[in-house]
């Protein structure tokens, strides 16, 4: 029994004994002790019985459970609302467009990713992207309207009636704003025409910097609406797409009528069967033409037809003379 | 390991299951300790807000009630603070009635309503400590160590806090049955 300062009543007894009487943790000795003496004390016997009667009433004491069940229900709301609000959401769908599947994910901001998913296993992308994107909640958007009318203009896009993808974009998932920079260039590269990693390094007025360039379209989180399939290799050969896709690039090229070629390492363009833009003087070339040769990367665009060069108000040159009739049978847009 | 976007879900529901178990203790130490439905129910709202953001750094051997006890018990410390700032503010003019002196009428006194009121009156005069181990100690059965480290405060303390306050409610208790007889005393012309 601990040491307890002991508050002494007239007839001698500790009231401290009574309340522990009362509340039962007297140990036996003291209980005994206690028991003879109230035998003999009524004042001490009135006492503890005034304890007990407190203690009683203490235990009968209410607790509301209306009380309890609207307080659980105000917890349950700000609770809700604590776990929504720490992350915010990526609504994802999967679309099987006529390139192989893609998902396309969107916050309250715009799209923010759209990815090429492996046909073979569409739901395996899923978990790796809840690890790359831990930043995000997702969501399935099933029946989503908004999802529903982007994909209608993805494959307006795929079947070459439209050419402009203009979905509001949320750039949240852009690693830098060197990467932001690079896919802002990458996104003045017109519908149906190809720069270079190069020429796009030279546009940023990063002319070294082509590597760099080339792992930023890489990472590109918004592939075919940020054009990054635009670019290629300062040879002319398609390179790489979203890694090693390069038969996807070739794909969504021949959508905008951009003519490829099988070459060494995979694909190329088909650079005699190109127009030549010289972005300064606005004007175009047939392919070879001595007016264009030697011009700066960051200047050139191929584009893939005398359409597509009136379209961006390119003039013919004076020298070589597209607009005198096509040299060949230019492809129109649209693959699927 | 869990998948880092299912791990919010999974937080939520295991902290969900901790509500469950915890909320009718919690909710009914909250409403014994402040007197009122609303400071209770906006206390508990309080208590398990807290404890959610604590939550994630809980070591996975931690003890939730005593866990949860703990946060309770502070914000009822701050609790008593503000309503003490507000009395010496607000109502230090009219003296306050002697604790558990309701100004009842003989009849009404043994009521039962009127009794657990009497009671609640005594309890939300006692001062933080001896209040918070009463209500631990009688109305959650919990043991004089538990009390002890809710309260920072030894053994033997919360053994003390708890019969002081017991000494006060008995007092208080007595002064109320017996009430007519002491206003004579007091208020001989009445």
């Amino acid at each position: 029994m601990p040491t307890r300062k002991r508050n002494t009543r007239s007839c001698g007894f500790a009231e401290d004994d009574l309340i522990a009487e009362a509340l039962g943790e007297n140990p036996q000795g003291i209980q005994q002790a206690v028991r003879s003496h109230l035998t003999v004390c009524p004042a001490c016997a009135q006492r503890l019985e005034q304890y007990t009667q407190v203690r009683f009433q203490l235990g009968s004491l209410p607790a509301s459970e209306a009380g309890l069940a609207a307080a659980r229900r105000a917890l349950n709301t700000q609770l809700a609302q604590l776990t929504r609000d720490t992350r915010p959401r990526l609504v994802l769908s999967l679309w099987h467009s006529p390139l192989g599947p893609l998902r396309i994910g969107t916050t309250d901001k715009g799209v923010a990713l759209v990815a090429f998913v492996s046909p073979d296993d569409p739901e395996s992308g899923a978990e790796r992207l809840g690890e790359k994107f831990a930043q995000f909640s997702f969501e399935q958007a099933e029946g989503n309207e908004g999802h529903t009318a982007l994909t209608r203009k993805l494959e307006a896009y795929l079947n070459g009636s439209r050419h402009a993808l203009d979905w509001v974009i949320d750039d949240g998932l852009m690693r830098s704003d060197f990467q932001r920079q690079v896919l802002q260039a990458a996104r003045e590269v017109p519908y149906g025409s190809l720069t270079t990693y190069l020429g796009l390094a030279e546009r940023i007025g990063r002319p070294t910097a082509v590597r760099a360039v080339a792992q930023a379209l890489r990472y590109n989180p918004l592939p075919i609406r940020i054009p990054c399939h635009r670019i290629v290799g300062t040879t002319g050969s398609l390179t790489g797409y979203a890694g090693n896709k390069i038969a996807l690039k070739r794909d969504i090229l021949a959508v905008e009528g951009i003519p490829t070629v099988p070459s060494r390492s995979g694909f190329a363009i088909a650079q005699d069967r190109l127009y030549v833009g010289r972005q300064a003087e606005r004007t175009f070339c047939r392919p070879g033409c001595e007016a264009s040769q030697g011009i700066r990367a960051g200047n050139r665009l191929f584009i893939a037809s005398r359409t597509r060069a009136e379209e961006i108000g390119y003039a013919p040159c004076g020298v070589c003379r597209p607009d005198r009739g096509p040299f060949y049978m230019e492809t129109e847009p649209g693959l699927f | 390991m869990a998948a880092p976007p299912e791990q919010p879900g999974n937080t939520a529901r295991a902290f969900g299951a901790i509500v469950d178990l915890h909320q009718r203790s919690i909710y009914r130490y909250l409403v014994r300790c402040t007197g009122k439905d609303d400071d209770a129910q906006e206390l508990f709202q309080e208590t398990f807000l807290r404890a959610y953001r604590a939550y994630a750094d809980l070591p996975a051997d931690a003890n939730h009630r005593a866990w949860l006890f703990r946060i309770a018990t502070n914000l009822v410390k701050n609790y008593i603070r503000g309503q003490q700032r507000y009395r010496k503010v607000f109502v230090a003019d009219t003296p306050l009635p002697a604790p558990g002196v309701q100004p009842t009428t003989p009849e009404q006194t043994f009521h039962s309503q009127e009794t657990a009121h009497i009671l609640l009156n005594a309890l939300g005069a006692l001062p933080f400590r001896q209040r918070t181990a009463l209500i631990q100690r009688q109305l959650e059965g919990r043991a004089y160590r538990e009390i002890a480290e809710n309260l920072d405060c030894s053994e033997d303390s919360a053994r003390a806090h708890v019969y002081q306050a017991l000494k006060k409610l008995r007092a208080d208790w007595q002064r109320v049955t017996t009430g007519e007889e002491r206003r004579c005393h007091a208020n001989p012309e009445a």
